[in-house]
């Protein structure tokens, strides 16, 4: 067995109520790393072509990766894939739950759930034991109370869960999975464990991790902590964690605002990174293992929202249930991240979909009846908050927009669909893609949809492209998203790897060495990193998901800004065209943006794929 | 007297302590083995800080083959940990 893996995945069928564990081959691990790698390789052979996303036939996968478990001190995530109910695609979704390290503990580098359960049901794995539970009693009940009747039942607090709400249940496609009060909140893969009637998954592991040269990673680990010990940004970051990106959107004139109509928002400087920290914050807290605490644990002390307390909110959620919903409430935004955490609701699409309900009424395409009375208009938070337990539940118009801001804007027709912001049918991430142009190249042709670290957001400000000219664009978004896909591999943090100052690659490399004792360099993981990308193209391509589905929003490529720094700016499809051109031919695609058989030969995938 | 002290409202929750002591008194990293303790809430949290085998009272040194402090106390970044030499720190 390689060290920094277990080599076994377990396959559990939910239907047949049985499980079984087979090897990864060595050549899997060595060719795709894990994580992101690992994930889409399993997903590529489990999911039939077409099958509906709340088919039991659709695979719902988490795995971890080479990293997880050790003293690396920047890999604390895991990863979860499967077909996605918004994208109709390929979907990863990246969280720092530690159910990962756990299945690592107890064998398992990868945990295949397929099939649906007859009744509600949670699957418990104690080391090699695999049991069905009945989890009838917890249907219904939050994300954070299920976790903890779970760990209770179990009699070990040391025992990981994933658990959904009931907005999972209740299949809202952009269903969110926690684990302790980590989500993996983009795709809708908690629709997908509810549709499996899969209310959690407990482990426990007693094993563990070994590694290649366990000296040289501790004094790697202690390399690291000197430099982050001398890192500016590393400090930001502990000292404001993501939110400090508030005012630098704020300033750019990119903060999404009133459903992207503009990136400026009147007191935005309510919802920094500056005043969370004086006014909000009680404690700043680590991921495992990591050595940059970015999380902020929050409480509101007095008004409406008194009382309320999360894990957060990151920049993320400030900028998708704040600034586009059109108010500057950071205890507002706190109430709402805690309660998307309770019902297991991701935050950036509902964030969206409400937002894309407010212009609905503003344009008198919903009336306050529609809206069973609710007061929807931007700037209304108390009204968004009463919404998103409606979504969860299905409730009235809840049920409508449970089915994100696509199929909504589909329903409701009426000209709904110029400013339905969504790609690939998923809604957007928090980074204004006029104002930042490595966003909208990114948000485009990421096979998982509109998500901001597929190509890097503050990319642009150190990079030698000129990103006022078309060209050298799609070059550099394929080096930032083939690095993307490596760090998902391994699965290390986009935000803490800001201590490296955009230099990731020697210390990627040095761990992996040392973790696994691979002999790879800079060029064989850039590799790795391409292989991934196109594999989870070639899931897409078989889904029909090609180069029309790499587009924009109308509202982007037609609108201009109307105020701030980038007024002016929108981004023209013969723009977007130009880059396509590029990334594509620099990945090796063909101009509809499928992976030619030449490439598939290159990367070494048609054994990995077995691909005819 | 060699001990090791705890702040615990120093503590990010990081459990890199917990890894570096598994491996030191075990086959690999499981922080089920860590005779350092770190008692969180389900958000992360740390409330408490325990040693299952009296490290905090009188460390006997069997987890200094890495470098002259023990690895819980080297590893821990926010400086939750400190090795102490009767009233003198011993850091890294």
């Amino acid at each position: 067995m390689t060290p920094g893996y277990s080599g076994m995945m377990l396959e559990v069928d939910l239907g047949r109520r049985r499980a079984e564990s087979r090897p990864i081959a060595e050549d899997v691990r060595r060719q795709l790393l894990g994580g992101n790698g690992l994930g889409a390789w399993a997903l590529y052979h489990a999911l039939a072509p077409e099958v509906d996303a709340f088919a039991p036939e659709n695979p719902l996968i988490f795995c971890s990766g080479p990293l997880s478990g050790t003293l690396a001190p920047i890999a604390p995530k895991m990863c979860a894939f499967a077909k996605s109910p918004l994208t109709n695609g390929y979907m990863d979704s990246i969280s720092s739950a530690q159910l990962g390290t756990e299945l690592k503990c107890a064998g398992y580098d990868l945990l295949l759930i397929r099939g649906a359960a007859d009744t509600p049901t949670y699957v418990r794995i104690d080391d090699d034991r695999v049991t069905f539970e009945d989890a009838r009693s917890l249907w219904g009940r939050s994300t954070f109370a299920t976790q903890e009747a779970i760990r209770t039942a179990m009699g070990d607090a040391s025992a990981k869960v994933l658990a959904i709400g009931p907005a999972g249940e209740n299949r809202v496609r952009y269903a969110a999975i926690l684990g302790e009060h980590r989500a993996f909140g983009g795709g809708g893969l908690g629709a997908v464990m509810g549709s499996k009637r899969l209310k959690a998954i407990v482990a426990r592991g007693t094993g563990v991790v070994s590694v290649h040269d366990r000296e040289g990673l501790f004094h790697c680990a202690l390399r690291f902590m000197a430099r982050v010990r001398r890192s500016r940004p590393a400090k930001v970051l502990s000292s404001f964690g993501t939110p400090v990106h508030t005012m630098i959107l704020q300033t750019l004139g990119g903060l999404p605002t009133r459903n992207f109509q503009t990136g400026v928002l009147p007191g935005a400087e309510n919802l920094s990174g500056e005043v969370m920290r004086e006014t909000y914050t009680k404690r700043v807290i680590a991921c495992p293992s990591c050595m940059t605490p970015c999380g902020m644990v929050t409480q509101v002390s007095d008004g409406e929202y008194g009382g309320a307390t999360t894990l957060g909110p990151e920049f993320q959620a400030i900028a998708t249930l704040g600034s586009l919903l059109g108010h500057a409430r950071l205890d507002a935004v706190i109430a709402l991240d805690r309660l998307c955490d309770e019902l297991g609701v991701g935050q950036c699409s509902v964030g969206n979909v409400i937002a894309f309900a407010m212009e609905c009424r503003e344009r008198g395409v919903l009336s306050q009846a529609d809206l069973d009375g609710l007061d929807l208009h931007f700037g209304n938070h108390r009204a968004a908050f009463e919404l998103v337990g409606r979504i969860a539940r299905r409730e009235g118009i809840g049920d409508l927009l449970a089915e994100g801001v696509k199929r909504a804007s589909q329903q409701l027709g009426r000209g709904t669909e110029d400013f339905a912001c969504e790609v690939k049918g998923m809604e957007m991430t928090g980074f204004e893609p006029r104002c930042l142009k490595s966003q909208a190249i990114g948000f485009a042709v990421s096979n998982r949809g509109p998500i901001h670290n597929e190509v890097r957001p503050l990319a642009e400000f150190f990079s030698a492209v000129d990103w006022n000219r078309p060209e050298g664009v799609g070059r550099l978004a394929k080096t930032l998203s083939d690095w993307t896909a490596l760090a998902n591999c391994l699965v290390w943090c986009l935000s803490a790897e800001r201590v490296l100052d955009f230099k990731p690659w020697p210390v990627m490399v040095e761990l992996v060495r040392l973790v696994t004792g691979y002999d790879v360099d800079e060029s064989s993981l850039v590799t790795v990193g391409e292989r991934v990308q196109t594999i989870e193209r070639l899931i897409n391509v078989r889904e029909g998901l090609t180069r029309s589905a790499d587009r924009l929003p109308k509202r982007f490529v037609r609108e201009a800004l109307p105020e701030g720094m980038k007024k002016g700016v929108r981004v023209p499809q013969e723009t977007l065209d130009v880059w396509l051109d590029e990334y594509y031919a620099e990945r090796g695609w063909n101009r509809d943006g499928i992976p030619t058989s030449e490439t598939i030969d290159r990367l070494g995938l048609r054994a990995l794929l077995e691909v005819p | 007297m060699r001990r090791v002290v705890a702040d615990v409202a120093a503590c990010t929750g990081c459990g890199l302590c917990l890894l570096g002591c598994s491996a030191e008194h075990g086959a690999g990293f499981n922080a089920r083995y860590s005779w350092v303790k770190v008692d969180s809430d389900l958000m992360g949290v740390p409330a408490a800080i325990r040693f299952t085998h009296g490290c905090d009272k009188a460390h006997s040194s069997q987890c200094v083959c890495l470098t002259e402090i023990p690895s819980c106390v080297a590893l821990c970044e926010p400086r939750a940990l400190r090795y102490l030499v009767d009233t003198e720190e011993l850091t890294s």
